[in-house]
C-alpha cells in the first residue's frame, strides 16, 4: 500500500494564492480599523478555512511561507527584505510589512502608485462625479498609505546610528514631504469643491439613487475629509522632528546591547568587584526595574480594601433582623426646651418671669429654678424661649393655658460667654384661656 | 485651574503608570482608566503643568504622551505614561520592598540572594526583548515584537545555571557571591527546577502589576507576555543611568567612541574658525 502523499494538496491549484490574498486584506483591514499590531491569525484561519475546503493549519502555512524572507540577487546587488507578512517568535502572530503593502497597493489596480499625494487628486474627480463609493475607498485607501507613512517614519527615527538616520534622511525624507504637501492641498481643494453648486447637484443625485439627504452625504465628505487632514498633520509633525533630530543628533543612540555577555560577567562576579553591592543593584534596578507600585499602599480609593477588610459572617443560624426604633433628631434649642420644660413651667407658674430673671436661671442654686443649658452653643440662645414662646409647645400640655407677654424698660444683658444683649425687658406670664 | 481634574490623573498615574484612551485588541481597559484620559484630553496648558510638577514631586516620574501613529496604540487613541526620570533622586514613597517580598520563596531569604535573582531575571528578559530580536534600546516602537513565554525564560535561566554548574563557579561561596546565591537558593542550599519555575512565575507577576509587561493572549496554552510601551520608553531613557554599569566594557567603549569622536569633530571645527 503506498502511503498518501504528504505534499499539500493546495499547491496543485491557484487555493493558496487565494487564501494569501484574502489574508494579506483580512491583515490590511486590520491595520484600518485598529492600531499596527501584531494580529492573531488563528480565528481567521479557523473561518475561512471552511470558504476554500482546507484545514486551519493549511492557512496558517500560508501565513509562515509569506512571512519567509527569500533573498532576491540582481546584478549589483541583493535584498532579503522579500516577505509580505512579518512574524512574532510564538504563536501565529502576523503584521503586514512594507512588501505587502506595495503588493496590495499593486494587486488592487494600481501599478502607478507613485504617493499618496497623486493618489488623492482621485478624491476631487470622484466628487465631481458625485461617486462617494469610490471617495470612500479611496479616502480609506489615503489614510492607510498616510499612516504606514507614519510607521515607516518612526522606525527611520529611531535609529541609533548618526550615520545610518542621514542616509535614510536623505534616501527617503522627500516622499514623506511629497506626502503630505500634496495631500493638504488636495484635501484643501476637495474641501471647496464641497461648495461648489455643481458638485453639490452631481452627490445630490447621488443621493437620490441611494435614498439618502444630501446634507448628510456632504457632512460625511466633509468628515472624511478633516479625518485626513488630521492625519496628514500627525505626518507633518513627524516629519518636523525627524528633520529635527537629523540635524540635532550629536551621537548615537543606545544600539543593541549584548545582555548575555552582561549576563555571564554578572553570574560570575567575584566578590570583590563593586558591583555585587546588594544597595548599587538596587537602586539601578528601581530606576529601570519596577519601581514599586505606591499605588497599593496610599490611593486612598483602595485604602478601603486595607483599613477596613469586609470579615465574612461565619454561617450560623439566620439572624433575626432587628429593628431599630429610630429617634428623630432634635434642633438644639429644641432639646434645651424639652430638657428643661419641668422648670420653666414651675418657674411660670409660680409667677411672672422677666428675661433678666431666665438668663441668669443657670446660676441659681435652688434644682427647682435651675436650667441646664450644655446643649446649647451660645447662652444667647436661651432667650429664644421668649422670642418664639411656640417652642414651649404649651398648648400640647396645657389645653387651657396660654402666656401673656409684657414689655418692659430698656435693659442691657452681659451674658457670661461674652455675648451683649440689649432691648426692652420682657415679662412672661401664664394666664387662663379666655374661650 | 481643576485640581479635582488633576488629582484623578495624578492618582490614576500613580497606581498604574498608564493611560489608554481607547483599549489596545488583546485587553480591555481598567476601572477608571477611560475617565482618567478624558480628564487628561481636558486638561489646559497650565494644568498639564501642574500635573507634571505633581508628579515629579512625588514620585520623580515625567510624564510622555503618544498617540496612533505610535505602532500598538489604537487608531484615533491615545497614551500616556509615567517613566522615572533620569534625574530625579529617589523619593522616600517609592520603594522596591513589594518587589523583593514578591520575589523571595522563603520569609527568611537573605535581601541579597533576592536582588541578585531579580536582577539576573531583569537582565535576561532583556536579553529576549533587545537582544533576541536584534533591537536596540532606542528601537521604542518595535516594543509591540518583543514577547515571551515563561517556558521560554526558565530555559534560559536553567541553560545559564547549568553552564555555572558545569564550570564549578558556584562551589566556592566566597569567591563568587552571585553565581553561590543563584545555585543554592532553595530549600536544601540546592536551587531545583520547581525553584526555577516559582522564581520566573513571580518575576512575571511582579512585572505585570508594575505595567512593564502585558498579558498578550496565549500559545499553546501558555500565557504569552509583551513588552509594554512604559517598559520601553523607561529602559530607553534610563539605560544610561543604570544598566550601563553591569554592561561588559566593549559595549561601553564604543559608547565612549561614539561620544568623543563627535565631540573631536566639534573642536577641530572650532579650531579652523
Amino acid at each position: 500500500m503506498a502511503a498518501p502523499s504528504e505534499e499539500r494538496t493546495g499547491l496543485q491549484n491557484a487555493v493558496y494564492c487565494a487564501i494569501a490574498s484574502a489574508l494579506l486584506e483580512y491583515l490590511r483591514d486590520c491595520e484600518t480599523r485598529g492600531a499596527f499590531e501584531f494580529v492573531d491569525l488563528t480565528p481567521f484561519a479557523k473561518e475561512y478555512c471552511q470558504e476554500f475546503g482546507v484545514g486551519p493549519e493549511d492557512v496558517l502555512w500560508v501565513a509562515q511561507t509569506l512571512a519567509t524572507p527569500t533573498e532576491a540577487r540582481w546584478p549589483g546587488g541583493s535584498t532579503k527584505a522579500t516577505s509580505p507578512l512579518k512574524k512574532l517568535r510564538r504563536g501565529h502572530s502576523y503584521m503586514l510589512d512594507r512588501v505587502g503593502r506595495e503588493l496590495l497597493a499593486y494587486v488592487a489596480g494600481y501599478f502607478r502608485w507613485v504617493h499618496a499625494g497623486a493618489e488623492a487628486r482621485k478624491l476631487i474627480t470622484d466628487l465631481e462625479n458625485g461617486d462617494m463609493e469610490s471617495f470612500r475607498d479611496v479616502a480609506q485607501r489615503i489614510l492607510t498609505k498616510i499612516r504606514s507613512e507614519l510607521f515607516d517614519l518612526r522606525q527611520l527615527k529611531e535609529q541609533p546610528e548618526v550615520t545610518v538616520l542621514q542616509q535614510s534622511f536623505i534616501a527617503q525624507s522627500g516622499r514623506f514631504i511629497k506626502t503630505f504637501v500634496e495631500v493638504s492641498r488636495v484635501v484643501g481643494e476637495a474641501q471647496g469643491q464641497l461648495r461648489n453648486p455643481t458638485t453639490v447637484r452631481m452627490l445630490q443625485g447621488w443621493a437620490e439613487v441611494n435614498e439618502v439627504e444630501v446634507e448628510d452625504v456632504l457632512g460625511e465628505a466633509n468628515d472624511t475629509l478633516t479625518r485626513l487632514a488630521s492625519a496628514n498633520a500627525v505626518l507633518h509633525r513627524l516629519v518636523a522632528d525627524f528633520v529635527a533630530e537629523v540635524q540635532s543628533r550629536q551621537r548615537s543612540l543606545v544600539g543593541v546591547i549584548g545582555f548575555d555577555k552582561a549576563i555571564d560577567r554578572f553570574l560570575r562576579l567575584r566578590s570583590a568587584a563593586p558591583e555585587i553591592d546588594p544597595g548599587f543593584l538596587e537602586e539601578i534596578m528601581d530606576k529601570t526595574g519596577p519601581v514599586s507600585f505606591p499605588g497599593l499602599e496610599f490611593n486612598p480609593l483602595e485604602l478601603r480594601n486595607i483599613v477596613a477588610k469586609r470579615v465574612r459572617s461565619e454561617p450560623t443560624v439566620r439572624q433575626r433582623i432587628r429593628r431599630e426604633k429610630i429617634e428623630p433628631k432634635l434642633d438644639r434649642v429644641d432639646a434645651f426646651v424639652a430638657r428643661n420644660r419641668e422648670v420653666i413651667l414651675r418657674m411660670l407658674e409660680a409667677g411672672p418671669v422677666s428675661l433678666s430673671q431666665f438668663l441668669a436661671a443657670d446660676e441659681t442654686d435652688d434644682p427647682d429654678q435651675a436650667l441646664n443649658n450644655y446643649d446649647l452653643d451660645l447662652l444667647i440662645e436661651m432667650a429664644t424661649v421668649f422670642f418664639s414662646p411656640y417652642v414651649l409647645r404649651l398648648d400640647d400640655q396645657m389645653k387651657t393655658k396660654c402666656l401673656r407677654f409684657q414689655v418692659g424698660e430698656e435693659t442691657v444683658w452681659t451674658l457670661k460667654d461674652g455675648w451683649t444683649l440689649r432691648g426692652p425687658e420682657l415679662l412672661m406670664e401664664l394666664a387662663e384661656r379666655n374661650v | 485651574m481643576d485640581f479635582e481634574r488633576i488629582g484623578q490623573v495624578q492618582s490614576f498615574l500613580l497606581r498604574h503608570r498608564a493611560i489608554y484612551s481607547k483599549a489596545p485588541s488583546y485587553r480591555r481597559l481598567l476601572d477608571g482608566e477611560a475617565e482618567a484620559a478624558e480628564a487628561m484630553r481636558l486638561l489646559r496648558e497650565e494644568e498639564h503643568e501642574a500635573l507634571a510638577s505633581l508628579l515629579r514631586g512625588a514620585a520623580g516620574y515625567d510624564i510622555h504622551e503618544f498617540r496612533d501613529d505610535m505602532q500598538g496604540i489604537p487608531q484615533g487613541g491615545y497614551a500616556w505614561v509615567a517613566v522615572t526620570a533620569a534625574t530625579a533622586p529617589p523619593t522616600p514613597v517609592l520603594s522596591m520592598d513589594k518587589a523583593w517580598e514578591g520575589l523571595a520563596i522563603h520569609s527568611q531569604e537573605p535581601r541579597a540572594v533576592t536582588i541578585y535573582w531579580f536582577t539576573f531575571l531583569w537582565l535576561l528578559l532583556l536579553r529576549l526583548f533587545y537582544e533576541r530580536e536584534g533591537r536596540a534600546l532606542s528601537q521604542v516602537s518595535q516594543y509591540v515584537q518583543a514577547v515571551v513565554v515563561r517556558t521560554e525564560l526558565e530555559e534560559r535561566v536553567t541553560e545559564k545555571l547549568e553552564a555555572l554548574r558545569q564550570d564549578g563557579v558556584g562551589t566556592d561561596d566566597d569567591a563568587y557571591p552571585v553565581a553561590a546565591a543563584l545555585l543554592h537558593a532553595g530549600r536544601d542550599r540546592n536551587t531545583t527546577q520547581t525553584d526555577i519555575r516559582n522564581r520566573v512565575s513571580r518575576f512575571l507577576d511582579i512585572l505585570t502589576k508594575a505595567r512593564l509587561i502585558e498579558r498578550y493572549g496565549e500559545d499553546e496554552g501558555e500565557a504569552r507576555w509583551r513588552q509594554s510601551l512604559l517598559c520601553a520608553v523607561q529602559v530607553s531613557e534610563l539605560f544610561s543611568a543604570g544598566l550601563i554599569h553591569l554592561v561588559p566594557l566593549d559595549g561601553m567603549e564604543r559608547e565612549i567612541a561614539s561620544y568623543t569622536h563627535s565631540k573631536s569633530v566639534e573642536v577641530s571645527n572650532g579650531a579652523d574658525e
